[in-house]
């Protein structure tokens, strides 16, 4: 590697920091206003009580809850992503691994806060702590998704030291130079910095998968331990950690398909890096198919008394439709779209990616409402209707993760250029044309 | 950066004008309510009667303030000691008119005043008075020591509905419920607790990655700059 690729790397990665051109404004006064707009919803609820949702007596759970299994599940697949790839040392994921950790954070700080709106009352939220119960599902939820949070933020800050010495360099001195001279530890690439920061990514990268996998097995089993009809699984538990992973690799796809394009990255990200992530859509997509069918075999053979309404509501009832767009249109097409040889592989993986997550915010619909409105006493069925309040603050949550994303890539690079050296290797000799590992393969 | 900051300032400038000055997040029509018609809100220091003004069996330092109805019905209350001893106590009723005449064929409901999440009333019994005006259950009480006893008729043709209190001192209450204990629980005791290290031993290894990371990358550098000034 030579200093014209240095340089290169530099420029593409840290094109952001510091710049804001008229889309960037665009963007964030548009993210803002949804966000704005969703903050008051919230405000409007907080004042007036949870009778301005559509949740009642017999379905309270609803969007919220559905908001924060899907979000959190979204953050699982970034943070998954990063890690496997950092454990596998697959030379590729150079230019992923920054997007998808900040993917992870961004998503959880958004998933996070839903059990906080669903409350109703976020002055009692402190009960959860002030009258914990060790038995209680939801203090061990809070934990896991507390310290989910810290390493995930750890995660994402250890391989950030590097780039912040290089853009602390790039500076002229100034108060923001200073900063990311605090924040990169005086990092000047000695050896001996980089054994101890690559023990500290190694400890996080492996630490991280246990971690995800026990946050969304916490908030499986806040479902799976309710004797409710649809929710009363031992499956549970693998399969929301499948989803989330299948949901949040879709939201990774895209992502760094839009950064790609708005920061031009095409020469770093290309389509190989969208094969190899279709690939692993595919993968767990099928893993999906098997768990839903082995949970829905087994309960269905079974046809236990609390079980079949909602099943026959999910199948040929009132649900009956959100089911089969979910399965075909959110679980099957997808796959067959990202698995299909042929140009536009791109494009068909956003596509894919897009059904998918949609398709997972349905299937955590179906997960969440049916079994709530299926009644336990010998009473009617409860309805659900999200009202104006609930559609906002899912609205202006979902736009708050882009923003943030936007935000984070305007003060720090969007690309490690410290890994995208590292897996080039030593310098090149002069007049050699270099053509990154991590970024072979053509383009469309 | 400066534009940043003033796009943060005018949302949040925004936000307060939609709200309003002065508004509170948590207003106090939000505080816990209890249902119309479920309790009757404590009177401090009332006295223990029937709606009539006829002194109760006993005074209670904390009573429903009852509002005597013009054309209600007499509730009186009474308790004694059932037999045998451990059945509790037979708490009795009498209603009649204004007039005297007994009450019969109504239904009477006998609540005991509790404190669950503030004065409640709990439904302990319900009975049908007979020729003489009079019902009365029997009623194990779940602790021993003072209790309050609120029954009501619920108005039956002229009649409009009429309250009676009485509290009495319980000696003899219900044993206290006890499940069998699984065979499991001892080992779930434990489980919490096994939880619980294993976060502790996740967050030592976050904050070992981070803290770790951190001096080993100061302490590099020193040494880079010591040897550096040494040469």
């Amino acid at each position: 590697m030579d200093h014209r690729s240095h340089d290169l790397y530099v420029a593409r990665a840290m094109w952001s920091i510091g710049r804001g051109d008229a889309k960037f404004w665009i963007s964030v006064a548009v993210l803002s206003s949804l966000v704005a707009a969703g903050f008051y919803a919230y405000v409007y609820q907080v004042q007036r009580g949870l009778w301005v949702t559509g949740l009642n007596q017999k379905v309270s759970w609803g969007f919220y809850i559905i908001n924060c299994v899907f979000f959190i599940g979204i953050s699982y697949g970034g943070a998954m992503t990063s890690a496997i790839l950092r454990l596998t040392n697959a030379k590729w994921r150079a230019p992923l691994t920054r997007i998808a950790e900040a993917t992870a954070v961004a998503a959880l700080l958004v998933g996070a806060i839903y059990p906080i709106i669903d409350l109703g009352r976020p002055d009692r939220f402190l009960y959860v702590v002030q009258y914990a119960q060790v038995g209680s599902p939801v203090v061990w939820d809070l934990v896991a998704i507390s310290t989910y949070m810290l390493a995930s933020l750890v995660f994402l800050y250890l391989p950030l030291i590097p780039d912040l010495a290089t853009t602390r360099d790039s500076m002229r001195p100034s108060l923001l130079r200073r900063i990311y001279g605090v924040l990169a530890l005086g990092w000047i690439g000695t050896v001996g910095q980089e054994r101890t920061l690559q023990r500290g990514i190694a400890i996080m990268a492996v630490l991280i998968i246990p971690l995800a996998i026990s946050v969304h097995s916490v908030l499986a089993w806040l479902f799976a331990v309710t004797a409710r009809g649809g929710w009363h699984s031992t499956i549970f538990a693998p399969l929301f950690v499948l989803a989330a992973m299948l949901s949040g690799v879709a939201a990774v796809i895209i992502v760094v398909a839009v950064f790609r394009k708005v920061y031009s990255l095409q020469q770093f990200i290309t389509a190989k890096h969208f094969r190899y992530l279709s690939y692993l859509l595919i993968a767990l997509g099928m893993g999906y198919v098997y768990f839903m069918v082995s949970e829905y075999l087994t309960e269905g053979y079974l046809l236990d008394a609390s079980t079949t309404p909602v099943l026959e509501a999910i199948f040929i009832g009132t649900y009956a439709p959100a089911f089969w767009s979910f399965s075909v249109l959110g679980l099957l097409l997808p796959l067959v779209l990202a698995a299909l040889p042929g140009r536009f592989l791109i494009g068909r993986a956003c596509i894919a990616s897009g059904l998918v997550i949609a398709g997972m915010w349905l299937k955590r619909f179906l997960i969440v409402v049916p079994g709530m409105a299926e009644p336990v006493m010998p009473w009617d069925w409860g309805r659900y209707a999200p009202t104006w309040v609930e559609v906002t603050i899912t609205i202006g949550t979902a736009a708050a993760i882009p923003l943030i994303l936007i935000l984070f890539f305007r003060f720090f690079p969007v690309m490690s250029v410290h890994e995208m050296e590292e897996v080039e290797g030593t310098p090149e000799p002069r007049g050699v044309v270099l053509v990154p590992s991590y970024g072979s393969g053509g383009d469309e | 950066m400066r534009r940043i900051l003033i796009a943060f300032g005018a949302i949040g400038l925004a936000t307060v004008f939609l709200l309003g000055p002065g508004r509170s997040l948590l207003p106090g029509s939000l505080r816990l309510q209890a249902p119309a018609g479920a309790l009757v809100a404590p009177a401090p220091d009332a006295v223990a009667t029937t709606h009539d003004g006829h002194a109760a069996s006993s005074a209670s330092a904390t009573r429903p303030a009852i509002v005597p109805p013009p054309d209600g019905a007499r509730v009186d209350v009474s308790t004694r000691r059932a037999t045998p001893a451990e059945q509790g106590y037979v708490v009795e009723t009498k209603v009649v008119s204004r007039d005297g005449k007994p009450v019969n064929d109504a239904v009477v409901r006998f609540y005991e005043q509790v404190d669950f999440f503030g004065p409640r009333e709990e439904l302990i019994g319900s009975a049908r008075t007979d020729g003489q005006g009079a019902a009365a259950i029997t009623y194990l009480p779940s602790s021993t020591g003072p209790h309050d006893i609120v029954v009501r008729f619920a108005g039956q043709e002229s009649l409009v509905p009429s309250v009676g209190t009485a509290s009495f001192e319980a000696s003899v209450a219900a044993p206290p419920y006890h499940t069998d204990q699984p065979a499991l629980l001892a080992f779930t005791r434990l489980v919490p607790y096994a939880a619980g290290a294993i976060v502790l031993a996740v967050w030592g290894l976050i904050a070992f990655a981070l803290f770790g990371t951190a001096r080993g990358i100061a302490v590099s550098a020193d040494q880079t700059y010591a040897k550096e000034d040494t040469a």
